[in-house]
């Protein structure tokens, strides 16, 4: 059985991913910062982990090498939205959080894994990253650099990591319907959709199905690759 | 549940293409066409039409041909495509001519503004369709074997493709292209090329194999990919990072 590890996993995109991952037949670890409400079921085994802070990384690492040594996916999917303001009043506490939870964690969790892959003769990350990265996004400059910074991270990666035939690469979905979307005002959602040629915002489950395909050997020449999910836009 | 649909892919009679129609063949009935009939093997699901892509008159007739058969066509790989070497080498631009620039821009890139134009109102009559168009890592970063005339044809299908998404806009169509890196095929093995080239110059340390694309053009064509719009999406094995 191929095991996976998803991070962001409770809500949104990252739940869509798990579930997708499970009915593959991976043996999925999500990890997530709040598991209270969580129960473990077929496939999917819940382990608690703040990804933006090493020390939680570790611990979460060391749980999940109580059940196996071997790890063939890392999904980084977790992330958090930014408060979008002015860049001249984004408080430096808030660009130090942005930064950490977006693309510190992904960092730390490559770090932990990729020897593991490079023991089994191979592995899978995949980057959650967005099409604010390479488009900009205006009033939320600390979300785009930071969702930059893992185009970066999964590029080098590609690169550094091919030799030992782990792949590596980052899906970039436009905006796509989750709770952190709820406190978007309707007017502004319809006017985006508006000017997207298949006149709708993205599913979680678009993302899902596009890490499955690039977890699969079906994608087995693809690394290195920035898949957008934008609906046309 | 796909079992009904209808594929058409272009020059499906050998190399990439030829893998293409095997791997949607499992979920499509597929046509496949070429200038003539010489590399089609019978398979199961794929039926052959004879065409010539940059012959706007022969592109119409296949398609009315299909209409009539099959009633309609659920997906649209535009693959045939041809590039010319000089001995092996890369042909610079003060080797190619006239005819040879019209040649390669005919068939790589007129082909597949044809086969679009007679395909799109059929698909948008039946608010479905998937429009897939093989591009090439070369257009993405400029070639090492492919001439400047090939490089432009595949360029100018990542422009129809997007110029498409655009166009489509609300019918419940896909519009995509794929950039292959260099892939083991007839037309890669004409190339003079070291042996270990691919070890030294592509991270995954290989060529990639036809079927490879063939995955791709599938995921393409399935449900899976149905936010999936305007995109251009490379397998090169890690050779060209954009």
């Amino acid at each position: 059985m191929k095991n996976a590890i998803v991070t962001g996993a409770a809500r949104g995109i990252g739940k869509s991913i798990t579930e997708k991952l499970a009915n593959d037949g991976f043996r999925v670890f999500a990890f997530c910062k709040n598991i209270d409400d969580l129960e473990n079921r077929k496939n999917i085994e819940y382990i608690q982990c703040d990804v933006s802070q090493v020390a939680s990384v570790e611990d979460a690492f060391d749980k999940f090498i109580k059940n196996s040594d071997k790890l063939d996916l890392l999904v980084n999917n977790a992330g958090i939205q930014q408060q979008v303001g002015e860049t001249e009043n984004l408080h430096f506490d808030e660009w130090d959080k942005l930064i950490s939870v977006n693309l510190s964690s992904a960092f730390y969790m490559s770090k932990k894994v990729i020897p593991k892959m490079k023991k089994h003769g191979g592995g899978n990350i995949i980057n959650i990253c967005s099409i604010a990265a390479t488009k900009g996004y205006p009033k939320g400059t600390a979300y785009s650099v930071s969702k930059s910074g893992m185009i970066g991270l999964t590029k080098s990666l590609a690169l550094e990591l091919a030799d030992y035939n782990i792949r590596v690469n980052a899906i970039l979905p436009g905006l796509t319907e989750t709770d952190a979307m709820n406190d978007v005002p309707k007017s502004v959602i319809e006017n985006i959709i508006c000017q997207i040629p298949l006149n709708r915002i993205a599913k979680p489950v678009d993302i899902a199905n596009a890490v499955s395909f690039l977890s699969s050997e079906n994608a087995s020449y693809i690394t290195g690759e920035l898949l957008n999910i934008t609906g046309g836009r | 549940m796909m079992m009904n649909r209808i594929a058409l892919v272009t020059g499906g009679t050998k190399g990439i293409g030829k893998h293409i129609c095997l791997e949607l063949s499992k979920s499509h009935h597929v046509i496949t066409c070429a200038r003539n009939e010489n590399n089609f093997e019978n398979k199961e699901n794929i039926e052959f039409v004879k065409c010539d892509v940059s012959n706007s008159n022969s592109v119409s007739l296949l398609v009315n041909y299909i209409i009539s058969n099959w009633g309609r066509i659920d997906l649209l790989v535009n693959n045939a495509g041809i590039s010319e070497l000089d001995n092996g080498n890369r042909k610079t631009i003060d080797k190619i001519t006239d005819e040879a620039w019209s040649r390669t821009i005919d068939i790589n890139l007129t082909g597949a503004f044809y086969m679009c134009r007679e395909v799109l109102p059929h698909m948008k009559k039946e608010n479905h369709g998937k429009i897939v168009n093989i591009s090439s890592a070369s257009a993405r970063f400029g070639g090492v074997l492919a001439g400047v005339d090939y490089i432009s044809s595949k360029s100018g299908m990542i422009g129809l493709t997007k110029g498409l998404a655009y166009e489509s806009k609300g019918f419940n169509i896909n519009v995509n292209a794929v950039a292959p890196g260099r892939i083991e095929t007839d037309m890669t093995n004409k190339a003079n090329v070291e042996v270990d080239w691919a070890e030294n110059n592509i991270p995954l340390g290989r060529l990639g194999m036809p079927q490879e694309i063939a995955t791709l053009v599938s995921f393409l064509a399935s449900d899976d990919s149905s936010y999936i719009h305007g995109a251009t999406i490379d397998c090169n094995g890690g050779w060209v990072i954009n």
